[in-house]
């Protein structure tokens, strides 16, 4: 089955992986053994929690190699996957624009390229949309919970 | 006059939409003001800061918005005051723990990073057992822990806290090991203490108060010069006979970010000290079991230069000293 | 307990239409913080603090008691149909919630979820007005170890949530477990594992990593999917539970409230923890045990009936001993304080004037919820019948707002987006994220407890069985992780 090699490739991987972190983690937190003020210190829980995934990592490895990795149900879509990379991008380049023309202004426009991008059809509906959900996010932030957003260069005065 | 022509100002600058600058306007506040709380809702300075601008408006003429940002023993809301926008509108309550952040070598923070505006509150530390101890004094507490070192368990709301260093420094310069256990504020530590589970536990006087006052548990000490005017039983540490020439206090202030013009910090500094001499608000501390104690800028930066002295023997003996250069 | 006075104190609230009043008001915005993602009742509570000034105390607190009762609930209406949980006290909920919306039985759940928030929180709330006090001294009993022995018997309930695979769901443990290290240890007073930054001092915040796991994670494999999986239309007829439905479920839901309301009356747990155990009780004493995680109404019921529980659970170290169970209560404690009540066991023994009024606005919290969320259901479901291509980059927005939302940082954001995009991969090959979020949960509460332990009983490990109480938790959680792990490896192999 080829789901399953799949998975067990994956499985190889993500146990040496837990095994290098693991390691890593313990000799780490190691150094914090210096600064112990308490016999039980900062190092301690790391390092049980270091060894006990170092173990978990031998035996992910062990069972693939005997054939005992799950069957994958599910498979990455290839194209959906690159949507969802550009969708994370556009959400990056958002957080940038919001602090630069403000919280309601970056929103509005976000959700208006994000619909547009995934395909949404009809302007007017775009428009709206993205509009009175900032709008009324942003409301809400401002006068009834009062939490401060970022205003950007438009700083409103009240 | 005046106020009109700011209103006038206010309405024009709305119809425009926005100011394209800050500071524009001559008069300030024309906006809310927002106080940086740098620890948890519900919390001791929480309360401390939502009951001391309750009544903002008043002063100020704008409201004052209690925003909480936590993390990090307070550094994250802290260090978020010190770079906000210098303008006024972002203040802060700024905690005990500024002065070990340098110290502790957490992160490069200090009173140094703040235009100070004023101290708040000052608070003494308290030893207190469980009701049903068979300690009545401190002394007999000492003199067992000085017999069996080590042994004698003494909760405190976190290594290197004011009441942490408080405990470690009294035993120290007496020569008694004690077991230290170290709880997550100081709600926890005293719940541990009325159920039994450490001997001693040390915390701010006015956080025991009412288990005090439903005679849950006995407080053997305060940590200060003077008795504590609502626990008026309760000896001092030198009339517990282990006199303390520099006591460990706790200590609540307002800062903004350094930089505020001038006028703005005057402003400031003298709203706040009117929200500070509210009357409701000081009848709050005073249920509480809150020592208010009010300093000017200058004031409250000498305090704060000799808390670092202070302190730096303190942790120095717990071994947390690692002062950033 | 005066009997005549408490009477009378209903009377009063009860009778009051103002009372009524600010309880729905607090009730309804309490539901809507509740499920935008992000906001927690314990934010509500703090936010709307200010507005409680000009009230008096009892109706101030009124308000705010509704707003607790109400975010718990609201949060569970995104688990079910967004599988975001609003609050993290609807993280199990969705387990089976958003399976039920999947079959479009989207309102269903949400009727359920109602039912069995109200039925759990009357619980509470009953359990609160007549056995507060002696509540109040068990929890009392709670010392370091038998909180760790706590702590151990809720990441037990892993073998429970882990899905498929339970090396994957200790796996997915283990590294949540890690992420609490992050940040400032304050049993030593290190920082570790910040590389130096401040940002990370604090650790990585809970809301944000929630959001991440679930929010983004789940926008992520809806904007991958959007092409392949055909939309769920929600039925919207039919909300209300039928009968037998209900009379299937009542007994979870009894034992699930119960179970929930002593663990939120202990101090330091909260409605979160309380709905995990009962979620992997009712699934370990469950006939069908592998039906779990695939949609059924039972699923939603033990943990919303659990964690409205809490809340009145929660509620009774704080009135009877100043001592908040949770967050919430710890925002309800400083509320007290503003409006001049010092909460400590004074209050419960000279100011009953108000802590019988605060029974009575909790009972009738319940009542007004079940007519406000049955009324709502309707409304929320129909929600997801909103075309996908914009639904979702409204969802994703909330997660951006919602992750900033908690301490106003961009920080916490691109810490959640980062959470998100790991959570998203590890879907892939079936690592559960609901253990990593019952480790970010218990993680503080195990390690510092464990270490706190250590240090009393000067290294002797023994402790955690020398005391009764954490002896009984630990051997309970050992007996139950054994016995769920038959039972339910022997019911996925009947089906397989």
């Amino acid at each position: 089955m080829l789901k399953r090699a799949d998975m067990k490739r994956a499985d190889i991987g993500a146990g040496i992986g837990l095994i290098i972190l693991g390691t890593w983690i313990f000799w780490y937190s190691d150094a914090y053994r210096k600064v112990v003020v308490y016999i039980y210190g900062p190092n301690f829980f790391p390092q049980i929690l270091s060894t006990l995934m170092v173990l978990c990592g031998v035996t992910l490895v062990v069972r693939a190699m005997r054939g005992k990795a799950l069957a994958k149900r599910d498979r990455i879509d290839r194209q959906g996957f690159v949507r969802t990379v550009i969708a994370i991008g556009i959400c990056i380049g958002y957080l940038y624009l919001m602090q630069v023309i403000g919280f309601a202004m970056g929103t509005s426009v976000f959700l208006f390229v994000l619909m547009t991008f995934l395909g949404q059809q009809g302007l007017m509906k775009r428009v709206i949309s993205s509009i009175v959900t900032s709008l009324a996010v942003w409301a809400m932030f401002r006068y009834f919970l009062v939490i401060p957003l970022p205003t950007g260069m438009f700083d409103f005065t009240f | 006059m005046l106020k009109k022509i700011g209103l006038m100002f206010t309405v024009a600058a709305v119809m425009i939409g926005f100011t394209v600058t800050n500071g524009i306007a001559a008069k300030f506040p024309t906006k809310d003001i927002t106080l940086i709380c740098p620890w948890s809702a519900g919390g001791g300075t929480d309360t401390i800061a939502r009951a001391l601008v309750k009544n903002a408006k008043k002063y100020f003429g704008v409201n004052v918005n209690v925003v909480n940002k936590t993390g990090g023993m307070g550094a994250v809301g802290m260090g978020s005051v010190a770079t906000a926008r210098p303008d006024g509108y972002i203040v802060g309550m700024i905690t005990f723990q500024l002065s070990t952040f340098r110290l502790m070598g957490l992160a490069d923070l200090s009173y140094r990073d703040y235009s100070l505006i004023q101290l708040v509150n000052r608070s003494p530390a308290s030893m207190s057992v469980d009701a049903e101890s068979r300690w009545q004094t401190l002394k007999q507490v000492m003199d067992y822990a000085k017999e069996n070192p080590g042994i004698v368990t003494v909760g405190h709301s976190g290594a290197g806290g004011g009441w942490h260093l408080a405990i470690a420094s009294i035993a120290t310069v007496n020569k008694v090991k004690f077991n230290y256990v170290p709880f997550d504020g100081a709600a926890p530590t005293r719940t541990a203490l009325i159920g039994g589970h450490i001997d001693l536990a040390t915390t701010g006087i006015d956080e025991v108060l009412e288990l005090y006052k439903a005679g849950m548990l006995r407080i053997l000490a305060v940590n200060a010069f003077e008795r504590h005017p609502l626990f008026p039983e309760v000896p001092t540490i030198a009339e517990a006979g282990f006199p303390n020439p520099s006591p460990i206090f706790d200590w609540r202030g307002l800062g903004a970010p350094e930089g505020v013009p001038e006028d703005r910090m005057e402003v400031l500094i003298k709203g706040f000290k009117q929200c500070f001499e509210d009357p409701e608000f000081v009848k709050l501390a005073d249920q509480l079991g809150l020592p208010l104690v009010y300093k000017d800028p200058e004031g409250f930066e000498e305090f704060l230069a000799g808390m670092e002295e202070t302190l730096e023997p303190a942790l120095e003996s717990v071994g947390l000293l690692k002062p950033i250069e | 307990m005066d009997f005549g006075f408490l009477y009378h104190a209903f009377g009063t609230v009860m009778l009051n239409p103002m009372n009524f009043f600010f309880v729905f008001i607090g009730l309804t915005a309490g539901i809507m913080v509740g499920a935008l993602p992000g906001l927690t009742a314990t934010m509500g509570c703090a936010l709307l603090i200010p507005f409680t000034f000009g009230l008096p105390p009892v109706q101030g607190l009124l308000m705010l008691l509704g707003i607790f009762c109400g975010g718990i609930y609201g949060g569970s209406i995104s688990a079910i149909l967004i599988r975001i949980p609003g609050t993290p006290s609807a993280a199990a909920t969705l387990l089976d919630g958003y399976p039920l919306c999947q079959k479009g039985m989207g309102g269903k759940a949400i009727g359920m979820s109602t039912v069995a928030s109200f039925m759990g929180g009357t619980t509470g709330a009953l359990v609160m007005t007549f056995l507060s006090p002696q509540i109040a001294r068990v929890g009392l009993r709670f010392g370091p170890p038998e909180f760790f022995a706590l702590a151990i018997f809720g990441l037990g309930m892993i073998i429970t949530i882990s899905g498929r695979s339970l090396l994957k769901g200790i796996i997915s443990c283990l590294f949540g477990l890690l992420i609490t290290t992050i940040g400032f240890d304050p049993l030593s007073g290190v920082p570790r594992f910040t590389f130096g930054s401040r940002d990370l001092l604090g650790g990585v915040t809970f809301i944000p990593a929630l959001i991440g796991l679930f929010g983004y994670a789940q926008v992520f494999r809806n904007i991958e999917k959007m092409q392949i999986v055909p939309a769920v239309k929600a039925k919207v007829e039919n909300i209300l539970p039928t009968l037998k439905e209900i009379r299937s479920v009542l007994k979870t839901i009894f034992k699930s409230a119960l179970m929930g309301t002593f663990i939120g009356s202990i101090p330091g747990t909260g409605c979160d923890i309380a709905a995990f155990v009962a979620y992997g009780e009712a699934k370990r004493t469950s006939k069908h045990p592998e039906k779990f995680g695939t949609g059924i109404l039972e699923g939603v019921a033990a943990p919303e009936a659990a964690n409205n529980g809490a809340t009145g659970g929660a509620m009774i170290p704080m009135l009877t001993l100043g001592v908040p169970g949770d967050a919430v209560t710890a925002v309800l404690l400083g509320a007290l304080t503003l409006h001049g009540l010092q909460p400590g066991p004074l209050l419960f023994r000279d100011h009953l004037d108000v802590i019988y009024p605060i029974f009575a606005g909790m009972i009738m919290a319940q009542f007004i919820l079940l007519i406000v969320g049955l009324s709502g259901a309707k409304f929320f479901a129909k929600t997801i019948n909103i075309d996908r291509k914009i639904l979702t980059p409204i969802i994703f927005f909330l997660c951006v707002v919602g992750s900033y939302a908690m301490r106003f940082s961009f920080f916490d954001v691109g810490v959640s987006m980062i959470i998100g995009i790991i959570a998203y991969f590890m879907e892939y090959y079936e690592y559960p994220a609901s253990p990593i979020l019952l480790a970010l949960i218990l993680g503080p509460m195990a390690e510092g407890n464990l270490r706190r332990s250590l240090i009393i009983s000067r290294g002797d490990p023994l402790t955690f069985f020398k005391r009764p109480i954490s002896a009984t938790f630990i051997v309970m959680a050992i007996i139950i992780m054994i016995t769920s792990y038959y039972r339910i490896k022997k019911a996925m192999e009947k089906e397989a």
